[in-house]
């Protein structure tokens, strides 16, 4: 079986009802990851060391700061509620009415260069402290946004959390999810996090990633999602700060009809860093995307965008386009934006550009003569710049 | 009577090209001054050394305005003065809004005055007034300033963001250059409308047909960078006949 089927078919629902639901928290439809050699943290920092995916990441600091962090084991008592999923340090605490929590869930499969195949993704798919698994049943349009909620506290000691989400939308169902990771505490924490996400036949994903972390926390996640036939997938990677942000995104486009909307907006200051490593894989024909990444980078921060764009052999008929725009606002703020666009299909629509700038002093000049002080005109454009990008959250 | 502009042998230019070679013009409230000339003789030079576009060095001369030295002011100072400029080309501001844009103006420039900001009802009649003044639809308020705006529909812009400031100095470049004639008599009227004892305007136009509708004081010449000729409004009449060739050959240009 190739690669490609096998995620097809994992994206599938697997049964419905009661029996099912059981069969999966009880992990007998599916054995658990048994991937050797990244049993740990340090494992899967190891398995980067050298990867060029990883050269803006100071991976021996990881080890040496989270070699010995401590995971959360208590199983803490479930509270309900209608909207909110609660996460901290690894453990369910609050769940929703669609929500399950599973002992065991499909493993992924590991295609070379995407979110699928990052050390971390492996780590968490086979060690993660909780999974919960958001389901929205056929046909139904979810009204409210789900928010999960993940926290992560270093009040006592480092802490690690490692936390592993599904969110399946069944044939014609729509949902918003806005998964939120935030922290608090003294210690250094690590807050690693697994998203998978099934858009099924005609349904609607409206996924945003917001992080927004304290000093003392960084977060590496991965987010891997199916597209099948006309489903609409939205992701918003929102990174308004933290001292390391990595986000791996990996979207197939399965059947096709399937459409993917990417948007990312990172805001940094100080030497914060946001890393997006975003794949698009158009497996087969008449799929569309369309990716836009935003980042203002002030005073030392760094932003890297790394997009590619995959257009595999069958993928006739693929329209795919990919932007990214920068404004280096900080004397020593940099951004690495590296758009890498395979294609394999000789049918197709495509296009990428990216740019990086400062910003336009013709518009500055406009606004002050209009009274606006510098302060003030520097503000509106920076606010307008990114606007476009809150403009398009759910 | 005070003059409210007096420019003393100003001498400009950019990127070591003298472009403004010793202009000298003295404006009074109530005025209006129409300046005519040849493509590049330095006409948008010179409004953009009055509302202070820093691409642009002044070599020597000076510029008093209300009796301060204007040249020595941010522009964002000379706006909050009263000073504003009609651009040839307004640019275009993708995400900002113009309602957003123009209360921002307008309440950055009572601030530095030492006013409240104005209320927002009071603020949207206001708009809603001088946008009709105008004629410029409600819609262009929530869409982003000049994006995508028809040529005239910038000009227009510029007007109504002139209404909504009341400038004591305002100073219109090619304002009428893209109109249709109704878009010509609207903005026309429109500025008519704003001038009062106390304020003054400096028109830059190519065509006499502007001055029809808004009745200058004093036509001036700009050629090479020097004002080489003023009169009444009939100059411009004359000049629209016989074009600027005369005035290089008859010896009035040093
Ligand atoms: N930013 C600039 N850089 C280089 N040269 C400039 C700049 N601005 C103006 N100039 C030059 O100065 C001269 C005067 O230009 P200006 O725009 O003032 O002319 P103008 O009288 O407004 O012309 P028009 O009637 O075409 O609008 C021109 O030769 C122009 O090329
Ligand atoms: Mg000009």
């Amino acid at each position: 079986m190739s690669a490609q089927e096998h995620l097809v078919q994992q994206g599938q629902p697997v049964q419905q009802g009661h029996e099912a639901q059981q069969a999966r928290e009880e992990g007998h439809e599916h054995p658990a990851t048994a991937d050797v050699g990244i049993a740990t943290f340090s494992d899967a920092v190891k398995a980067t060391f050298r990867h060029e995916e990883w050269k803006y990441t100071n991976l021996a600091s990881l080890i040496t700061t989270f070699g010995d962090a401590e995971r959360a084991t208590k199983s803490a008592e479930l509270a309900s509620s209608d909207h909110r999923i609660l996460i901290v340090n690894g453990i369910a605490e609050q769940i929703i009415p669609e929500a399950t929590v599973l002992a065991s869930a499909p493993a992924i499969e590991s295609v070379p260069g995407t979110a699928s195949a990052s050390p971390f993704t492996t780590y968490v798919a086979a060690e993660a402290q909780c999974i919960v698994e958001v389901r929205i049943p056929k046909n139904t349009q979810r009204e409210q946004p789900i928010v999960i909620d993940v926290v992560t506290n270093g009040s006592t000691r480092t802490m690690i959390g490692a936390t592993r989400i599904r969110i399946i939308a069944e044939e014609g169902a729509s949902v918003v999810v806005h998964e939120k990771h935030h922290g608090s505490g003294s210690h250094e924490c690590m807050d690693l996090t697994l998203t998978e996400i099934v858009v099924h036949a005609n349904s609607t994903v409206q996924y945003a990633k917001h992080t927004q972390l304290p000093e003392m926390l960084r977060h590496i996640g991965s987010t891997i999602a199916h597209v099948h036939a006309h489903g609409t997938l939205h992701t918003h990677a929102m990174c308004l700060g933290g001292p390391y942000v990595r986000n791996d995104l990996y979207i197939r486009l399965e059947e096709s009809g399937a459409e993917a909307y990417l948007n990312g907006l990172s805001v940094l200051r100080g030497h914060e860093v946001a890393d997006n490593h975003t794949t698009v894989d158009h497996l087969v024909p008449r799929c569309h995307s369309d990716e836009l990444y935003k980042g203002i980078y002030y005073d030392a921060s760094m932003g890297i965008f790394n997009g590619k764009v995959l257009v595999r052999p069958d993928a006739q008929k693929t329209t795919a386009y990919q932007s990214s725009r920068s404004l280096l606002l900080g004397d020593r703020a940099q951004i690495n934006a590296k758009p890498q666009l395979e294609i394999w299909a000789d049918d197709v629509k495509c296009s990428h550009g990216a740019t990086t700038g400062q910003l336009d002093n013709e518009a500055i000049f406009y606004l002050r003569s209009r009274g606006l002080t510098l302060e003030q005109a520097r503000a509106l454009l920076v606010d307008a710049f990114a606007q476009e990008m809150y403009d398009r959250l759910p | 009577m005070k003059p409210l502009l007096i420019i003393d042998q100003l001498r400009a230019g950019i990127e070591g090209r003298e472009i403004l070679k010793g202009i000298s013009l003295t404006v009074n409230p109530g005025e209006v001054h129409a300046i005519m000339g040849p493509n590049g003789s330095g006409k948008s030079t010179l409004a953009s050394v009055l509302s202070g576009r820093s691409e642009y060095e002044v070599i020597s001369g000076s510029v008093t305005y209300n009796g301060e030295d204007l040249l020595e002011k941010a522009p964002e100072e000379r706006a909050q003065a009263g000073v504003f400029q009609a651009f040839q080309y307004p640019v275009e501001i993708p995400g900002v809004s113009t309602a957003n844009f123009v209360r921002t103006s307008l309440n950055a420039i009572r601030a530095a005055r030492g006013e409240e900001p104005l209320d927002p009802s009071a603020f949207l009649m206001r708009m809603k007034e001088r946008m009709a003044l105008v004629e410029l639809d409600p819609s262009f308020l929530q869409r982003s300033l000049n994006e995508g705006f028809s040529g005239g529909e910038k000009k227009r812009n510029e007007i109504f963001q002139m209404a909504m400031l009341e400038p004591t100095l305002a100073i219109l470049d090619e304002t009428d250059s893209g109109l249709d004639i109704d878009a010509l008599r609207i903005v026309a009227n429109g500025v008519n409308a704003l001038r009062t004892p106390n304020n003054a305007m400096v028109v830059i136009t190519h065509y006499q047909r502007l001055l029809n509708y808004i009745v200058p004081d004093v036509v001036h010449v700009l050629m090479d960078g020097q004002l080489v000729l003023s009169g009444n409004k009939d100059l411009a009449l004359e000049l629209e006949a016989k074009g600027y060739d005369w005035l290089r050959n008859d010896g009035v240009v040093a």
